[in-house]
C-alpha cells in the first residue's frame, strides 16, 4: 500500500510540526455543540483577540468534545516543551487573565486548571493528572481516543493518529471474507441498542444476491438523552468513515449513506468536511488508493422523527418516503434500501471496526466480560453532578459510571431511579448499581444496556408524572402504522394523566398490563413493542407510589400539579413581596401577608425559587384526595 | 428566519437537485431553510420535480415534525423536551412559557410574535433545562426567569 504510506507519512510530518519539539504553543478549544452552548465560540474569539493583542504566535485549534461537558468551555494549552494543562469553565470573560497568566507570564492558572497531561514541573503544583481526575479515572478511552485531541476538520490530524491505517491494512493484506471473519471473531454487537452481531450482518449482506449493495450508517440517535454518536460526528468523523469503508470492502458495496438527525447540524457539517477531505486524499470515491475499489458516502438529514432510527423506517426516509417501519421479512440485508441488500450499522459500531482490524479480534476479546466485549460509551444526564460522555469496558458497573465518573446525584439528593435507554427504556433501581454492565446480566435483571443514554433521576421525581413524559414521547413519535401502538400508547398516556390528576382506578393496573402485552405482541417495531416498558417496569418497582395517586389522590413526591398546592408559610414569611413580583400568573395577592390564589396558580414554583426565607411550601391538595377517593370507590 | 432570501426561488433550488424521490427530504430541508416553511405552491413544484403527486409530497412532509406548512412567528421559542431537562424542572418552566404566551408546543400566538416549539433532545444535557429563542440559548433556566426572557423578545 504505497499510496497510503505516503499519505500517512505526510500527515505525520504535519502533526510533528504541530506537536513536536519545534512546534508553537498550541491552544485547543473544545467545540462540540455542548461546548458552544456553554460559550466556547465566544471563548475562541476572545483567545484569538488576546493572542493578537499580545502578538503571541500560537496554534489555535477547535476540537470536538472530550466528554466532560460539565466543565466546558475547556481550553487545553500545550507549551512547546510539551507541558499541557487543561483549563475548565473558561468563559470569554476569563480569557484575558488566562492568556496573561499562562501565555505571557508562563505560569499555570491554578484557579481554572482541571487537569494536566504532563508531570515533572513543580510549577504545576497539585493540578491532577488527567488519569487521576475522577471523571476520567474509570474510563477506557479506546473509541473516543481522538475526540477532543485532534481537529476534526483536519484529516491529517486523524491520519497521523491512526485513522485509515486499519482500512489500509484490511485492503492491502486481507480478503473481504477475512475481514468479516475477524469482526465475527471479535464478537462485536450493534451498539444502536439491538446488539445484533455485526460480522453476521455483513456476512449475510455479502452473501445476498443483488446489485448495488448499500452501507448505511445510522446517525439518527433519536433516543432522548443519548449523545454518544454526536461525539464522533463532531469530534472524530474519520473513525466512522473508516468503519464504513471497511464494511463496504467486506460486504462488496460501492455506495453508502449516513443518516444524520436534524438536531445535529454541527455534526453534519463536520462530517461533510471530513468526507470532502477523504475524497481529496483518494480514500473515498472512485478507485480508492488507485485500486478498482470504489465507495462513496452521501449524507441524508433526518427531519425530527424518532422512529427513523429504526432501520427499515430509516431506509424509507432515505428513499424520500414517510419513515414507517415494515415487518422484518425479508430482512434488509436481503432487501433493504431501494430493495437492494443493505447493511445498516450504528455510528458507534462503525467506530469499533477500525480498532478490531488494527489490533485483532483477540485484543478486542480481552476487553469486556463474558458475552459482551469491547467498550461501551454512555451519555449520562439528568440529576447528575457531571453530565458527560463516558467510555468504560463492558463489565464495569453502573456505579463506576454514575458515581465514579459522574459524581452521583448533586445537592445532597438521593438516587431514585435510572433509565438506561432513554425515554422508552425500562426503568431500574439503584440496587442494580453494582451489577456489571453486560448484555446477559442486564437482561436477567430485566434491564437493557441499550444505546447508551443513562438518565438519572433523584428523589424529587414522581414516577407517574415521569410516565406522562415518557408516554407523551411515545404518542408523538408513533408513526401510526400499527393500530396497537398508535392507540395503545395514547390509552396508556390517558391512564397516566388520570392517575396524575388523582382520578386513577384500581382496574387501571390490569388495563395497563393488557394494553402492554397487546402492544408488545402486535407492533411491527421496537417503538411500539417497548413503549410500555417504562410504565410496566415502574409499576413493579414503585407500586406504592402509583397506589398513593390512585387510592389516596396523593403525589408523594409532590410533583403532579393537580394533587398539590403552593402555600405561604406565614410563620417564615417576611412580606418582602418577591414572590408576588416573580409570579408569572399573577396568582399571589399581597394584603397583609402574601396569599396564593389556588385557582390562578399554574404550579411553576417561581415563588419558591425566589423566596429568600424558604416560606413557600408545597402541600398535598386535600380537595382532590376526596374527589379521587369517591371516583376510585365508585368504579365497578 | 421567516424572511425569504430574494436571490432564491423554489425553481432555483429545485434546479440543484436531481428529480428523484430520494432527494425529496433534502429538497424540503433546503426550501424550508430558505423560506422558513414550505407552502402549498412549493409543494406542487416539488411534486412535479420529483415525479410524485402533491398529496404524496404533503403526506411525506407532514410525517416529519421539522417541516412547517405555515410561516412561524417572528420569534421561535424552543423548549427542550428531553429527559434531562425534564429531570431538572422543565415541566415547570414550560408551564410559564405556555401561560405567558397563551399557546402550546407547535402553535403561534395570534399576533404572530411567538411560535412555541418542543425541541427533541439534542444532547446538550449539561445545560438542562434549556430554552432557546431563535438562535440564543438560555441554560439552566428557572421558572422565575422565563417572564424576563420572553420580554427581551417582544
Amino acid at each position: 500500500m504505497k499510496d497510503f504510506d505516503a499519505i500517512k507519512s505526510s500527515a505525520e510530518n504535519l502533526w510533528q510540526k504541530f506537536t513536536g519539539p519545534e512546534a508553537r504553543t498550541r491552544i485547543l478549544v473544545g467545540m462540540g455543540t455542548c461546548g458552544i452552548a456553554a460559550g466556547a465560540d465566544k471563548t475562541f474569539d476572545a483567545i484569538k483577540a488576546e493572542l493578537n493583542r499580545h502578538k503571541i504566535d500560537a496554534g489555535l485549534v477547535r476540537t470536538g468534545c472530550i466528554g466532560f461537558c460539565s466543565v466546558e468551555p475547556l481550553v487545553e494549552v500545550v507549551s512547546p516543551n510539551g507541558q499541557s494543562v487543561t483549563y475548565g469553565r473558561v468563559t470569554a470573560d476569563k480569557v484575558a487573565t488566562l492568556v496573561s497568566d499562562v501565555l505571557v507570564g508562563g505560569n499555570p492558572n491554578h484557579e481554572l486548571a482541571v487537569w494536566k497531561s504532563t508531570s515533572d514541573n513543580p510549577k504545576l503544583g497539585n493540578i491532577p493528572d488527567m488519569a487521576q481526575v475522577p471523571f476520567f479515572k474509570p474510563q477506557k478511552r479506546e473509541l473516543l481516543r481522538r475526540c477532543g485531541i485532534i481537529d476534526p476538520e483536519n484529516i491529517d490530524h486523524a491520519i497521523a493518529n491512526g485513522a485509515y491505517s486499519a482500512f489500509a491494512k484490511a485492503f492491502s493484506s486481507m480478503k473481504p471474507e477475512e475481514v468479516i471473519e475477524e469482526v465475527k471473531k471479535s464478537n462485536l454487537k450493534g451498539r444502536g441498542g439491538a446488539y445484533y452481531p455485526t460480522g453476521m450482518k455483513w456476512e449475510q449482506c455479502r452473501a445476498a444476491r443483488g446489485y448495488p449493495k448499500y452501507i448505511v450508517c445510522n446517525a439518527d440517535e433519536g433516543v432522548p438523552g443519548a449523545f454518544v454518536d454526536r461525539a464522533f460526528l463532531e469530534g472524530d468523523p474519520h473513525a466512522v468513515i473508516e468503519g464504513m469503508l471497511i464494511a463496504a470492502f467486506a460486504v462488496g458495496s460501492d455506495s453508502g449513506y449516513i443518516y444524520i438527525r436534524a438536531e445535529y447540524p454541527l455534526g453534519a457539517s463536520r462530517f461533510a468536511t471530513a468526507l470532502a477531505q477523504a475524497r481529496e486524499r483518494g480514500l473515498l470515491g472512485k478507485n480508492i488508493l488507485g485500486s478498482d475499489f470504489s465507495f462513496d458516502i452521501e449524507i441524508r438529514r433526518g427531519a425530527g422523527s424518532y422512529v427513523c432510527g429504526e432501520s427499515s423506517a430509516q431506509m424509507s426516509s432515505i428513499e424520500g418516503q414517510r419513515g414507517m417501519p415494515r415487518l422484518k421479512r425479508p430482512r434488509s440485508v436481503e432487501r433493504g434500501l431501494w430493495g437492494k441488500p443493505t447493511s445498516l450499522n450504528n455510528v458507534e459500531t462503525f467506530a469499533n471496526v477500525p480498532l478490531i482490524i488494527a489490533n485483532g479480534a483477540a485484543w478486542y476479546l480481552s476487553i469486556g466480560t463474558g458475552a459482551s466485549n469491547g467498550t461501551k460509551i454512555f451519555s449520562v444526564s439528568g440529576n447528575i453532578t457531571y453530565t458527560g460522555v463516558v467510555e468504560v469496558p463492558f463489565g464495569a458497573t453502573l456505579r463506576t459510571v454514575i458515581e465514579g465518573a459522574c459524581g452521583g446525584v448533586p445537592d445532597g439528593g438521593t438516587l431514585k431511579a435510572i433509565q438506561p435507554d432513554g425515554s422508552l427504556g425500562t426503568v431500574i433501581l439503584p440496587t442494580l448499581l453494582d451489577t456489571p454492565i453486560c448484555l446477559d446480566i442486564f437482561r436477567k435483571s430485566g434491564a437493557k444496556v441499550g444505546s447508551g443514554a443513562l438518565v438519572v433521576f433523584d428523589d424529587n421525581t414522581c414516577v407517574v408524572d415521569l410516565m406522562r413524559f415518557c408516554l407523551r414521547f411515545a404518542v408523538t413519535e408513533s408513526c401510526g402504522r400499527c393500530t396497537v401502538c398508535r392507540v395503545g400508547s395514547q390509552r396508556l398516556l390517558d391512564i397516566a394523566n388520570r392517575m396524575a390528576a388523582g382520578q386513577g382506578m384500581e382496574t387501571d393496573f390490569q388495563d395497563i398490563d393488557a394494553i402492554a402485552s397487546v402492544m408488545f405482541e402486535l407492533s411491527h417495531c421496537g417503538l411500539g413493542q417497548g413503549a410500555s416498558d417504562p410504565m410496566t417496569s415502574t409499576i413493579k418497582l414503585f407500586r406504592e407510589e402509583y397506589e398513593a395517586h390512585v387510592k389516596e389522590g396523593r403525589c408523594p413526591a409532590k410533583i403532579c400539579p393537580d394533587l398539590i398546592e403552593y402555600k405561604v408559610v406565614e410563620s417564615k414569611c417576611t412580606s418582602c413581596g418577591d414572590c408576588e413580583s416573580a409570579c408569572p400568573a399573577a396568582a399571589i395577592v399581597n394584603e397583609d401577608k402574601p396569599k396564593i390564589v389556588d385557582a390562578d396558580c399554574i404550579r411553576c414554583g417561581a415563588c419558591k425559587e425566589v423566596c429568600p426565607d424558604g416560606a413557600i411550601s408545597i402541600e398535598n391538595a386535600a380537595r382532590v384526595a376526596t374527589k379521587a377517593g369517591v371516583l376510585a370507590g365508585s368504579k365497578h | 428566519m421567516a424572511e425569504p432570501e430574494n436571490n432564491h426561488s423554489v425553481e432555483a433550488i429545485l434546479a440543484t437537485f436531481k428529480g428523484e424521490q430520494g432527494y425529496l427530504l433534502p429538497i424540503l430541508h433546503k426550501v424550508q431553510h430558505v423560506f422558513g416553511y414550505v407552502d402549498k405552491n412549493s409543494v406542487e413544484k416539488i411534486a412535479d420535480h420529483v415525479g410524485m403527486s402533491s398529496s404524496q409530497v404533503y403526506g411525506v412532509m407532514t410525517f416529519y415534525a421539522d417541516f412547517r406548512t405555515e410561516a412561524p412567528g417572528k420569534n421561535v421559542v424552543s423548549v427542550c423536551d428531553g429527559p434531562a431537562c425534564y429531570a431538572r424542572g422543565m415541566e415547570r418552566v414550560k408551564r410559564v412559557v405556555e401561560h405567558r404566551l397563551g399557546i402550546k408546543g407547535g402553535e403561534t400566538t395570534v399576533d404572530g410574535v411567538f411560535t412555541m416549539d418542543l425541541l427533541p433532545c439534542n444532547g446538550t444535557c449539561e445545560h438542562a433545562p434549556m430554552l432557546r429563542v431563535n438562535d440564543v440559548t438560555y441554560r439552566r433556566v428557572k421558572a422565575s426567569e422565563v417572564t424576563k426572557i420572553l420580554a427581551e423578545w417582544k
